[in-house]
C-alpha cells in the first residue's frame, strides 16, 4: 500500500504549475475522493495508472477531475484524459474516462495507483460530465445555461442492439419526459457526419431503462453512459504554448513613422509581466497591437488564436483601461460587470454569481447596489478590473493601473494583481510608470523611445545583465553632495554611478571589496563624509531602468 | 449560420437594455426627454387659450373679409390655381350678361382658373393639390346680388398650406371689390365665407402648430439626446473591445432611443389630442407608427452628428446646425420645393398631415414611410462607416 503524504513544494527556478499532491492506491480510491471533494472548488489534476475494464489492458494517463462521486457503492472519479502515457502500447482511450478502485467492474479504469494534484487556483473550467443517469441534472443545467452551440460527447449503447457508441455534436433539445418511475432526462444532439459525406442526424439520448418507449428510432436511441458537455465550446482557445506571444510586431502610422518596430516576446499561462518605458516610447501601442484595436504587421497571439481575428481573440483577454470613466458610473459594480459581461454571450445568473464572487474578492461586495461614481478611486479601480475578469479572460492587460494612486494604495493594487494571477491563474500584463513594481512580476518589457523593446526577462535575469551580476558596492554619505558622483566615476574600474539621495551605488567588474576601498579613500580626500559602506549591494529594477536609459548597459531579450 | 446571426442579435438586445438601463437611470434626462416636449404643448395649450387667435373654428364658413386690397391688379401677377365651380343658374333681370361668370373672368385675371362642373371634382384637385383653392358660387347667386339679399360664396382651401392661404384670400378679396367696384348698380355685396379642407375636428392653430410640435419634439429631441450617444459614451470604447462590433453598437443605440421617442410619442400625442378635444382622421395606433419612425429618422440622424463629431462640443455644433437647418427647411414657414420630399423631418410632418389631416392609411402613405426607412438605414449605415474609422482607444 502506497503512502499517503502531501507536501507543499516551494517554487524554485521554474513556476510551480500545482503545489498539493496526495498519492492513493486503488483500494484506497474512497481517500482519494475524500481529498478531491474538501478541494472541490480548485482546479483537480490526476494521473491515474490502472487496467481498461473492457480489454484489461494497462494504462496510464494525466487528466483533469470532471467529477467525483462516493455513493454507498458507488466510488467514481470522472477525468477528462488530457495526456495519454501508454498511447502507442495500448492505443486510444476515450477522452472521458471513470475511474474506479482496484477491483471495480463497473467503471473505465480499474485503477491501481492514484495521484491527485491540486493546482490551487480556482476551477474555471466550464464542461460537465454526467452520468448517464444523471441525464435529467443536465437537462435543468442546460436550461439554466442557456448557451447556444453546446458541443456534446456521449457514450453509450445503441438502442436498437446495445452496440457501444460514441457520439460527438451539438444539443438541439433537452427535455424531461414521464418515466414509470421518475422522470427522464433525453437530450436531442445533432451529429454532423464524418468528413462531410452524407446527411447530419439527430441522435436522442436517453437515461438507461429497462423499457424503451416507441418514441423514438431505436437506431438512432443512446443509453449514455457518460456524458460531456461543453456549454461554451464555441470559444474554447486552440493548443497553445504562450498564452501571449508577439512576433517582430511593428506598426507603422500613415506617415510611414514606426511607432514601434520589431517587438517580439512571449510570456505563458499564469504570468505577470509588467511593461515599462518612457512616455513616447510605445508600450500603449504595444498593447493596442496586441489585442488588434490597430493595424500592426508580425504576429501577435493571444491564447493561439491570431489578434487580427479581432472577434475572436476579445473573448480571451480582458482590457482596463488607465481611465476610471471608462465604466458607467450610474450603474452599480454589479450592473457594469453585467453590462459588460452579457457582450460575451455569458448568461446574466452566471454574470451575477462571478460579479459577486469577484466583488467579495476585492473587497467591494458591500458596495455591490452603490452607483460606481460613489466609491472611492481605489475602489472603482478594483471594480473595473473585475469588469475586465468577468468573462474568465486568459490575460488580462491593464493601462497603467497605478498612475496617480499614493504608495500604499499602489501596494494595495499589487497585492489584488498577485492575488488575481494566483486564484484565477490568469496572466497580467500591466503597463506602468514604475519601474519598481516590475519587481512584481515574472517578466518585464524595458521600452524606449525609438527603439522599441530594448530589454525582456525575468527580473532577475535583467539586473544580472549589469555588472557583476547586478552586485554594486553601495555607499551611503552623510548628506547629499553634488561632488561625490563625479569623484567616484574617476575611480578606475569603475563602470557608472548610480545615485538616489545619499545613497551611491558603483557599478564595476571588478572585485568589489578593491572598488568599495578605492571609492571610500577617493571620497576621504574631498572631504565628502561617508555614513555606510555597503561591499554587496543587490540592484533592483529602478537601477536597471535607469541604467539602460542613460545607456549605460545594453538591454538583453529573453526568447 | 443561424449562431452567426443569433449572437450579434443578442448582443444588440443587451445593448438596448443597457441603453435604456442608462436613461432609466439619470432621471433628469429622463424628465428632460418627456417634460421638454410636454411643456411645448402645455405652453401652445396655454397661448390658444389667452390668444384671440385660439379656437378658431375650421369649417364654419365664416367670412374673413377685410382685406385692403389691391387696386393694382394690371402689375398683379399670381401664381396661385384657383378653381371655379360655377352652380348657379339664375339670371339678372338687368343684365346683359352672366354675373357669376363675369366673377369668374375677375378672378382668371388675378390667378390661373380652372373650371369645374361639380364641386366633388373640384375637391379631389384641391386634395391632389393641382389646385390651391377652390371657390363655389352657389345657385341663387346673380338673383340674390340683384335682389338685394346678401350674397355669399364659398372658397374651399387647404388648411395645412399656412403660406398660400393668405395669397389665396388676397386674390378673392381683390376680385371680388373689382367686381364690386365694376358694378356699383348692384344693390348687395358679394361675401366669400372661408372653408378650410383637410384639417381635423377641432381648433386649427392647435391641431396645425400641435402637429408641428409633436414631429419636431420626436424627431429633433431624439436627434439631440441621440448625438451624445457615442462622442459622450466614453465607457463605450471599452465596450468596443468586447466581441461587439461598431454596426452593433449604432443599431443598438438606435433602437434604444427609438423606443424612448416611442413612449414620448405615446405621451406627446395623447396630450395633444386629449388637450385640444381634437378627432383627428387616423388611429391612434397609426400616430404612435408615424412618431416612432419620426424618432428613427431623428435617432440615425442623431447616431450619424454623434459618429462624425470627435468632440461633445463638435456635436453641440453640429447639433444646432442640423436644428436650425430643419426648422427653416421644414416648409412650415418657406416653400422648399424639392427638398420637402427629401428631408426626413418634411417628411415626417407630410406623413402626419396625410393620416391625421387628410385621413390616408398608412398603406396610401407607404411611398413616405419608405423613405424615412431608408433615410434611416443610409444615416445608420454612414454612422457606422464613420465610426468605424475610428480608433477605439483613442
Amino acid at each position: 500500500m502506497i503512502e499517503e503524504r502531501d507536501h507543499v513544494e516551494a517554487p524554485e527556478e521554474e513556476k510551480q504549475v500545482f503545489v498539493e499532491e496526495a498519492y492513493f492506491s486503488g483500494a484506497r480510491i474512497g481517500e482519494a475522493i475524500d481529498w478531491l471533494i474538501t478541494r472541490q472548488d480548485r482546479e483537480l489534476h490526476c494521473e491515474i495508472e490502472g487496467k481498461l475494464t473492457s480489454t484489461g489492458k494497462e494504462v496510464k494517463f494525466k487528466g483533469r477531475i470532471l467529477k467525483v462521486k462516493k455513493g454507498v457503492l458507488t466510488r467514481r472519479i470522472a477525468v477528462l484524459v488530457e495526456e495519454d502515457l501508454r498511447r502507442r502500447r495500448v492505443g486510444d482511450i476515450d477522452k472521458v474516462l471513470t475511474v474506479g478502485g482496484e477491483s471495480s467492474g463497473q467503471e473505465d479504469i480499474a485503477a491501481t495507483q492514484i495521484t491527485v494534484q491540486n493546482f490551487l487556483k480556482r476551477n474555471m473550467a466550464d464542461d460537465l460530465y454526467y452520468d448517464g443517469r444523471d441525464l435529467q441534472q443536465a437537462v435543468k443545467d442546460l436550461e439554466k445555461m442557456k448557451s447556444q452551440e453546446v458541443a456534446c460527447t456521449v457514450w453509450g449503447h445503441r438502442g436498437s442492439d446495445r452496440t457501444m457508441i460514441m457520439i460527438k455534436g451539438t444539443i438541439v433539445g433537452a427535455s424531461t419526459r414521464p418515466a414509470p418511475i421518475l422522470p427522464e432526462g433525453t437530450l436531442e444532439v445533432r451529429v454532423a457526419p464524418e468528413e462531410e459525406v452524407g446527411d447530419p442526424k439527430i441522435y436522442m439520448v436517453a437515461q438507461p431503462q429497462l423499457l424503451m418507449g416507441p418514441s423514438y428510432n431505436p437506431n438512432l436511441t443512446i443509453l449514455a453512459t457518460k456524458v460531456y458537455i461543453q456549454p461554451f465550446a464555441w470559444k474554447v482557445a486552440p493548443e497553445y504554448r504562450d498564452v501571449l506571444a508577439a512576433r517582430n510586431l511593428t506598426v507603422t502610422v500613415k506617415s510611414g513613422l514606426k511607432l514601434i518596430e520589431n517587438v517580439s516576446f512571449s510570456i505563458q499561462e499564469g504570468e505577470m509581466l509588467a511593461i515599462i518605458g518612457e512616455s513616447g516610447a510605445g508600450k500603449s501601442t504595444t498593447v493596442k497591437a496586441l489585442i488588434g484595436d490597430i493595424p500592426s504587421t508580425g504576429v501577435a497571439r493571444i491564447a493561439g488564436i491570431d489578434s487580427k481575428q479581432t472577434q475572436k481573440v476579445r473573448h480571451f483577454f480582458g482590457y482596463c483601461p488607465q481611465d476610471l470613466s471608462y465604466m458607467y458610473e450610474t450603474f452599480t459594480p454589479l450592473e457594469n460587470i453585467i453590462a459588460f459581461g452579457k457582450q460575451y454571450d455569458i448568461p446574466e445568473w452566471q454574470l451575477i454569481q462571478r460579479g459577486k464572487t469577484l466583488l467579495r474578492d476585492f473587497g467591494v461586495l458591500e458596495k455591490g447596489n452603490s452607483p460606481t461614481r460613489e466609491l472611492s478611486g481605489g475602489q472603482q479601480r478594483r471594480v473595473s478590473i473585475a469588469i475586465a475578469l468577468a468573462h474568465k479572460p486568459k490575460v488580462l492587460l491593464m493601462d497603467e493601473p497605478t498612475s496617480g494612486l499614493d504608495p500604499d494604495n499602489r501596494y494595495e493594487l499589487w497585492s489584488y494583481l498577485t492575488y488575481i494571477n494566483q486564484e484565477y491563474g490568469t496572466s497580467i500584463i500591466v503597463i506602468t510608470h514604475y519601474p519598481v513594481e516590475a519587481e512584481f512580476c515574472d517578466k518585464v518589457a524595458v521600452f524606449m523611445r525609438g527603439k522599441s523593446l530594448v530589454a525582456f526577462g525575468s527580473p532577475a535575469t535583467l539586473k544580472q545583465s549589469m555588472p557583476s551580476r547586478g552586485f554594486a558596492v553601495g555607499i551611503v554619505l552623510e548628506e547629499v553632495d553634488p561632488r561625490a558622483r563625479k569623484t567616484l566615476e574617476n575611480v578606475k574600474g569603475v563602470k557608472f554611478v548610480l545615485q538616489r539621495g545619499e545613497l551611491l551605488k558603483i557599478f564595476t567588474d571588478d572585485p568589489l571589496e578593491v572598488i568599495a576601498e578605492d571609492c571610500v579613500t577617493a571620497l576621504k580626500e574631498e572631504n565628502i563624509p561617508v555614513k555606510i559602506v555597503k561591499t554587496k549591494s543587490v540592484a533592483d529594477m529602478v537601477d536597471y531602468y535607469v541604467a539602460i536609459t542613460r545607456g549605460l548597459i545594453q538591454g538583453t531579450i529573453e526568447k | 449560420m443561424a449562431e452567426a446571426l443569433l449572437k450579434p442579435t443578442r448582443r444588440i438586445r443587451n445593448m438596448v437594455m443597457k441603453e435604456l438601463r442608462l436613461i432609466i437611470k439619470d432621471k433628469v434626462a429622463l424628465l428632460l426627454i418627456f417634460l421638454l416636449p410636454a411643456a411645448l404643448i402645455g405652453m401652445l395649450w396655454y397661448v390658444t387659450n389667452s390668444s384671440s387667435m385660439g379656437g378658431m373654428d375650421i369649417g364654419s364658413g365664416s367670412g374673413m373679409g377685410g382685406g385692403t386690397g389691391d387696386d393694382g391688379n394690371e402689375t398683379f401677377t399670381s401664381s396661385v390655381k384657383l378653381g371655379v365651380v360655377d352652380l348657379d343658374t339664375t339670371n339678372s333681370p338687368y343684365g346683359e350678361y352672366d354675373l357669376s361668370e363675369n366673377l369668374t373672368a375677375y378672378y382668371e385675371e388675378l390667378a390661373n382658373v380652372t373650371i369645374f362642373n361639380t364641386t366633388a371634382d373640384a375637391y379631389r384637385s384641391l386634395y391632389e393639390q393641382q389646385i390651391d383653392a377652390y371657390i363655389v358660387i352657389p345657385d341663387g347667386f346673380e338673383a340674390n346680388l340683384t335682389d338685394n339679399f346678401p350674397t355669399y360664396i364659398e372658397v374651399h382651401y387647404d388648411g395645412n398650406d399656412l403660406l398660400g392661404s393668405a395669397s389665396i384670400q388676397g386674390i378673392i378679396q381683390a376680385g371680388t371689390i373689382l367686381f364690386r367696384v365694376d358694378k356699383l348698380w348692384i344693390r348687395s355685396e358679394v361675401f366669400p365665407g372661408l372653408v378650410i379642407e383637410f384639417t381635423p375636428e377641432g381648433g386649427y392653430l392647435e391641431s396645425v402648430f400641435g402637429g408641428f410640435i409633436v414631429i419636431f419634439s420626436s424627431y429633433l429631441g431624439i436627434a439631440m439626446t441621440s448625438a451624445q450617444s457615442i462622442v459622450g459614451d466614453e465607457p463605450l470604447r471599452r465596450m468596443l473591445l468586447t466581441p461587439t462590433s461598431r454596426l452593433e453598437v449604432v443599431v443598438a443605440k438606435v433602437i434604444g432611443y427609438v423606443i424612448i421617442g416611442f413612449f414620448q410619442s405615446l405621451l406627446l400625442v395623447t396630450l395633444w389630442v386629449l388637450a385640444f378635444n381634437l378627432n383627428l382622421n387616423t388611429s391612434f395606433f397609426s400616430l404612435v407608427v408615424i412618431m416612432s419612425l419620426s424618432s428613427l429618422t431623428g435617432s440615425s440622424t442623431g447616431l450619424l452628428i454623434s459618429a462624425v463629431a470627435n468632440t461633445r462640443l463638435q456635436a453641440n455644433q453640429m447639433f444646432l446646425f442640423v436644428l436650425f437647418g430643419t426648422l427653416i427647411l421644414s416648409g412650415f414657414f418657406l416653400d422648399v420645393g424639392i427638398l420637402d420630399r427629401i428631408l426626413p423631418m418634411n417628411q415626417g410632418l407630410n406623413l402626419l398631415i396625410d393620416t391625421a389631416f387628410k385621413g390616408l392609411s398608412l398603406l396610401e402613405v407607404m411611398g413616405r414611410i419608405l423613405t424615412l426607412c431608408g433615410f434611416s438605414v443610409v444615416a445608420i449605415l454612414t454612422a457606422t462607416f464613420v465610426f468605424s474609422r475610428k480608433p477605439t482607444l483613442g
